[in-house]
């Protein structure tokens, strides 16, 4: 008997709730709406215009809901129901394992006409396959592709790093013939490309024949001395249980007759120490008689080693090499681009401007590679909802009720077979970046309060004398604003949590004090710009050169 | 209640289910409609359908679909102030796409959640992983590695994590949110991260440039809500209950979202509103009801705590701010205030307190948060603040004289 009870209430829920509130339309009528143009891929969109159409007319949604809250209601039932098959269990009331499959049975039972629910959902389950069959119609594969193309992980070839590559293989080969030790730091800023570099040196076979390679990454360790510890286990050597000396195993191990050793540690600027022992002592292996070891500490910063290790510089055999990553230049991000795109076989979904466009914004701001390739996937996931919004949209005309929110921003018709061009990689960069524009764009929802908060905030800036403002001063000037426009003030500590509130915008910064009403507020974006997108609205701009109010 | 072993070994069981014990009697059913609207309007009755989130809920869906298909990582970055369905877009999201596994057009995949605020370490997020990966209990170091092999070795199925409250699992080192972030971005790794914060530039100022650089751009704000949304989502709950008018709804969500823009605020304060019309006995809300509830709610009590102070607390505050306009200066001494006790006492025509008896008022005010005093050891040189605005102190004393 259970097991009729829980398939039954799922599918119900099911097919109630993934096409949003369903209208009280016979079971034909909904089977041919959804199996008329719509693939499984847009589900989510035809939730949303039904949801849509439908909020207003009243429909099961509500006794949905009322079942949900209402499940503490329907307890009493069950459990009577099942005290006769299972009795054993003497707790007085329901057991709470099984209370969950139970209660939604009975809840949904007595409301809803169950036998429609059933050939609804009996009817419309081969509608599921017809549906799959067309999501490959519109080439969605191009997109897949290109999608998986773009992302960050460590590429088989590495274009515009042919330099680095180079330099790192003639540094470990001159060493792997002279068989001698030699220590080498690279630097250079986030995503470029420097661990990729090394992880595809390690896997050619020239290197992993003669070295043996132990690449650790040391944001994991707990402490900086734990990397003795950590070298140890991946060297597979035995260590005293307590791992108090590992230092000493791995300084023998060094010392002893073995193979030529790479020595990879990854984000080096965690193993950070009180006087840097672990650092030096680590940077000092080198130089042990005979280690044979090839150290390569990789880090952002470009002068770790003379910045905390100056001792290093005092004898020379001891002085790392150093090599820099320069951030990727503007061609060298668009050459990636393109050749990921080529290979993929989606080399049309870009134009050439939006490539040069974004790879140009990149590089002036990082040069990271992989917020360049973040950018265009993000830019191609746009652009295939675009596509699949306006596939879409004839459904949404005829179908049911037309919806503005869908019309609106997929108007352009035009862009059904058009590759990704600036628009949209200037949509993806402003989304981020864009605070200004954001603000100016969304007034309607930016509550009124915090504007009136900004713009007594910035009226103290302009033109109070004193520029160092706390909350307990703004929320003095705030006031009287308020009061002179008839707008009801808020309390003192709700004002407090509207300062933070803005502050999660980015706009503001607090300086936290013990007491709220001594906290400093400080203006993040630059007063000037702030100033004159405020100061288009008529109301704002009388409060902004209000000096009264001061 | 049988005891099947010795504490002990208790915690080896990882098929005990940790439950609670059950009430005696069945809960009462809301009886009159007042009552079942009430329980619908509860913050914790989330909708099956958000209203006024389907566009964030279409990226969050295409998005976490687009992964889930082509079987690659990566990372999402949403952000908002509270309250404006974050969480509940997302988990929208996640059930629709386990349903579409129901229907088998999705391979099969792990939903994990974990949440910055319950944890009580950065590092315990590795555990609460692990257990709701595997089930396993082990240290975070043990958990690590687990996750850490399994995420370098193609595991079986796709994963995806949703991280709440991703700000409080940052420390100096940022270990925990890198090694989260960096998964993703191993081609083995079939993660998904779905990380949950409300500051829009949380990633600019506080992380380090490598964990930036990982958490990537695809990102999404949700504004808060505007009067509009406000509106349409308490009528979407209230469907069927036709005792709220809707001129009442109105002035609620005007209200919140010219403060904050938060649903649940909105929602308390038209629970709080039914609540009020039920002590009347009332069956329709009123204007009255709402107007009620959102001074309670929202108002200031500031002004009430100075109205209901004894004499002499007020006199002390007048002291502090008529010092405060003769000196111009916030800060105010003790020695200073009580000169001004005198001589407003001598006014009234008052005995005057000693230094003793103000100190203690200075005291009682402090402790209320009316004033912001330093320790009372420094005597009379202690420093004294106002903690409340100098007119709320005119306003609510002046009604006094009138009486």
């Amino acid at each position: 008997m259970r097991s009729v009870q829980t398939t039954i209430p799922f599918n119900v829920r099911k097919k109630c709730s993934f096409y949003g509130s369903k209208n009280n339309v016979t079971k034909e009528d909904f089977s041919n709406a959804t199996a008329r143009d719509s693939s499984c891929k847009y589900t989510p969109t035809v939730k949303k215009i039904i949801t849509l159409s439908s909020s207003e007319s009243d429909s099961d949604s509500d006794i949905e809901n009322a079942k949900v809250c209402g499940n503490a209601i329907s307890v009493k039932t069950p459990q009577r129901v099942r005290k006769s098959p299972e009795s054993d269990q003497d707790h007085g009331s329901t057991p709470p394992k099984q209370r969950r499959t139970n209660k939604s049975y009975v809840s949904t039972s007595p409301t809803t006409p169950s036998t429609l629910f059933d050939k609804l959902n009996l009817a419309s389950s081969p509608n599921k396959e017809e549906r799959l069959a067309p999501k490959k119609l519109f080439g969605s594969e191009r997109y897949r592709n290109a999608r998986k193309a773009l992302h960050s992980s460590v590429p088989e070839t590495l274009p515009g790093r042919e330099n680095e590559l180079q330099k790192l293989q003639e540094f470990m080969e001159e060493h792997l013939k002279n068989e001698t030790s030699g220590s080498l730091y690279v630097s250079g800023p986030p995503g470029t490309g420097k661990t990729a570099c090394l992880s595809k040196l390690i896997l050619k076979t020239e290197f992993k024949s003669k070295l043996k390679v132990v690449y650790i990454n040391c944001t994991t360790m707990k402490s900086a001395a734990t990397i003795y510890a950590k070298i140890v286990q991946e060297l597979g050597l035995t260590v005293s249980k307590s791992g108090k000396n590992s230092k000493a195993v791995v300084e023998k191990y060094l010392s002893s007759n073995h193979k030529m050793l790479l020595l990879i540690l990854d984000e080096i600027d965690q193993l950070e120490s009180k006087k840097q022992s672990v650092l030096y002592s680590i940077f000092e292996w080198p130089s042990i008689h005979n280690s044979k070891l090839i150290l390569v500490g990789i880090a952002n910063a470009l002068d770790l080693t003379d910045r905390i290790l100056p001792r290093l510089q005092a004898r020379c055999e001891l002085k790392p090499k150093l090599m820099h990553f320069s951030p990727y230049t503007k061609q060298e991000i668009c050459n990636i681009i393109t050749d990921r795109l080529n290979e993929a076989n989606a080399s049309d979904l870009f134009t050439k401007t939006a490539i040069q466009m974004l790879s140009g914004k990149v590089a002036a701001v990082s040069g990271d590679i992989r917020r360049a390739l973040d950018i265009s996937r993000r830019v191609i996931e746009f652009a295939e909802s675009y596509k699949l919004a306006q596939i879409l949209q004839p459904t949404s005309n005829n179908g049911i009720t037309c919806n503005k929110k869908i019309n609106i921003p997929k108007k352009q018709q035009s862009t059904v077979d058009q590759p990704v061009d600036l628009r949209e990689v200037v949509t993806v960069l402003n989304g981020v970046y864009g605070g200004l524009q954001n603000i100016e764009k969304e007034e309607s929802t930016f509550p009124l309060q915090q504007k009136l908060l900004l713009c007594s905030f910035l009226l103290i800036l302009n033109k109070g004398r004193n520029k160092d403002v706390t909350v307990g001063r703004l929320h003095e000037v705030y006031k009287k604003v308020c009061n002179k426009r008839n707008i009801h003030a808020v309390d003192g500590s709700e004002f407090y949590s509207l300062c933070s509130l803005i502050e999660t915008r980015g706009i503001l910064k607090l300086t936290r004090k013990k007491e709220p009403r001594l906290t400093k507020i400080h203006l993040e974006w630059d007063r000037e710009e702030l100033d004159a997108a405020l100061q288009d609205k008529n109301m704002m701009a009388e409060i902004i050169n209000d000096i009264t109010c001061l | 209640n049988t005891h099947l072993s010795t504490p002990k070994s208790r915690p080896k069981y990882n098929n005990l289910t940790p439950s609670l014990v059950t009430r005696n009697s069945a809960l009462i059913k809301p009886t009159t409609p007042l009552q079942e609207a009430r329980s619908k309007l509860h913050v914790s009755v989330v909708p099956k359908s958000l209203p006024c989130r389907e566009e964030e809920f279409n990226d969050i869906f295409t998005f976490l679909r687009g992964k889930l298909e082509d079987k690659s990582g990566g990372c999402i970055y949403i952000s908002g102030v509270p309250g404006t369905g974050k969480t509940a877009t997302v988990n929208e999201a996640v059930r629709c796409l386990q349903k579409l596994i129901l229907k088998g057009q999705l391979d099969d995949f792990n939903y994990i959640t974990i949440n910055g605020m319950k944890l009580t370490e950065p590092r315990q997020a590795y555990v609460q992983i692990l257990k709701q990966l595997d089930g396993k209990t082990a240290t975070w170091e043990q958990a690590y590695h687990t996750l850490d092999k399994k995420f370098r070795s193609a595991p079986s199925k796709m994963t995806l994590l949703l991280v709440d409250e991703l700000d409080l699992l940052c420390t100096k080192r940022q270990d925990v949110v890198y090694n989260l972030l960096d998964w993703p971005t191993k081609s083995t790794a079939q993660l998904v991260v779905i990380s949950i914060a409300n500051t829009m530039d949380l990633p600019e100022r506080v992380f380090m440039g490598r964990v930036t650089s990982r958490l990537g751009l695809t990102r999404l704000t949700f504004q808060p809500y505007n009067y509009k949304q406000l509106q349409e989502i308490v009528e979407s709950r209230l469907k069927g209950f036709d005792g709220f008018r809707s001129e009442a709804i109105q002035l609620v969500s005007r209200k919140v979202s010219a403060v904050s823009g938060d649903a649940r605020r909105a929602l308390d304060i038209c629970r709080r509103a039914m609540e009020i019309t039920e002590l009347r006995n009332g069956e329709t809300i009123s204007l009255q009801d709402v107007s009620e509830a959102i001074s309670e709610m929202i108002a200031s009590a500031k002004v009430q705590a100075i109205k209901h102070c004894s004499e002499m607390e007020k006199i002390f505050l007048q002291a502090v701010s008529a010092e405060v306009r003769r000196t111009s200066i916030e800060e105010v001494y003790f020695k200073d205030a009580y000169k001004q006790v005198e001589s407003l006492c001598s006014f009234d025509g008052i005995e005057i307190p000693t230094v003793t008896e103000i100190l203690a008022v200075c005291g009682r005010l402090g402790s209320n948060r009316l004033l912001i005093c330093e320790h009372s050891r420094s005597d009379i040189y202690q420093k004294i603040l106002l903690n409340v605005s100098t007119d709320d102190i005119h306003y609510a004393t002046q009604e006094l004289n009138l009486n």
